[in-house]
């Protein structure tokens, strides 16, 4: 069985996110440093990490998966929103 | 005996009733902020795809070992703040004291490390003039910088507010309200983090 009891007063799944969180940056950090991918797959990779951390931090950190759902779909419209924006310019421009 | 102020963390995880976490007015500052962020990113990227070079080079003197420190710092900041209000929530403010106090401590760190990589960027003559990337790396930087300075006062108005012998009924939800836009803190610098030190030209 999961042990879900919280370390501290730290919810056991947010401390996960966090291990995570600090996962995701390692990688794009190793991403955006070593040049390993051509520079649009690097860039949809690195961002696609940013905002699927930006994402946990809001759901997790920021409670919204507690919150109304309005409030937390209006959160993902956003990020998927500034997302494809960066994107095209990207890869318009 | 204490009592809790709210369910505990565990239990909390499991309900289903949904609610507005922290006061909703927070929200419009999260969400506002957010979207005037937003609008700095795509200039960023646009600016970007107009000279390539300028922002290639800009990206090649970056320091990007302090950014990730940075990051780490911000993100146990964050995860420090989860305890806090999880500890106040609990009724016990020692540990939410404690915790709210290494929150301070991360976020004074993140102005410390940024104004030595401000340092740097001086000393080598990269200055906000030199070209459209380090205008738009000091600009964008520097308004998340004030939000550092913002959020740790705010992280020290908390903790004032977490030491009352008698809670005011409000008083949770201006915990939360705090530990709300000190996330945001953390958010805004994920993205830039990724922008400024990350993102191929």
């Amino acid at each position: 069985m999961m042990n879900s009891s919280p370390v501290g007063y730290v919810p056991r799944r947010v401390l996960t996110v966090w291990s995570l969180l600090v996962g995701f940056t390692i990688v794009t950090w190793l991403i955006g440093t070593d040049h390993l991918f051509s520079p649009t797959t690097a860039t949809a990779v690195v961002l696609a990490l940013a905002f699927a951390k930006v994402r946990f931090v809001g759901s997790d950190f920021m409670e919204l998966r507690h919150a109304p759902r309005p409030m937390g779909l209006a959160f993902d419209g956003l990020l998927l929103a500034v997302y494809i924006a960066l994107m095209a310019m990207y890869a318009l421009y | 005996m204490t009592h809790s102020l709210t369910k505990p963390a565990a239990e909390s995880d499991a309900r289903t009733v949904r609610s507005i976490p922290g006061e909703p007015g927070i929200w419009l500052v999260i969400f506002g902020d957010f979207a005037a962020f937003s609008a700095l990113f795509v200039t960023f990227m646009f600016y970007r795809g107009q000279s390539p070079e300028t922002f290639a080079s800009g990206l090649s003197v970056m320091n990007v070992n302090i950014a990730l420190a940075n990051t780490l710092v911000l993100l146990t900041g964050s995860l420090a703040v989860v305890q806090a209000v999880g500890a106040y929530k609990m009724r016990d403010a020692a540990a939410a004291d404690r915790a709210a106090l290494v929150a301070i401590l991360c976020a004074a760190t993140f102005l410390v490390l940024k104004s030595v990589e401000y340092w740097q960027k001086i000393t080598q003559g990269f200055l906000p003039n030199t070209n459209t990337f380090f205008t738009l790396y000091y600009t964008f930087t520097g308004l998340h910088f004030v939000h550092v300075i913002f959020g740790i006062g705010i992280l020290i108005y908390l903790r004032a507010v977490m030491k009352r012998q008698v809670p005011d009924t409000h008083d949770l939800k201006v915990v939360e309200s705090g530990g709300i836009f000190w996330h945001l803190v953390d958010l805004l610098w994920i993205v830039l983090f990724a922008l400024f030190y990350l993102v191929y030209s």
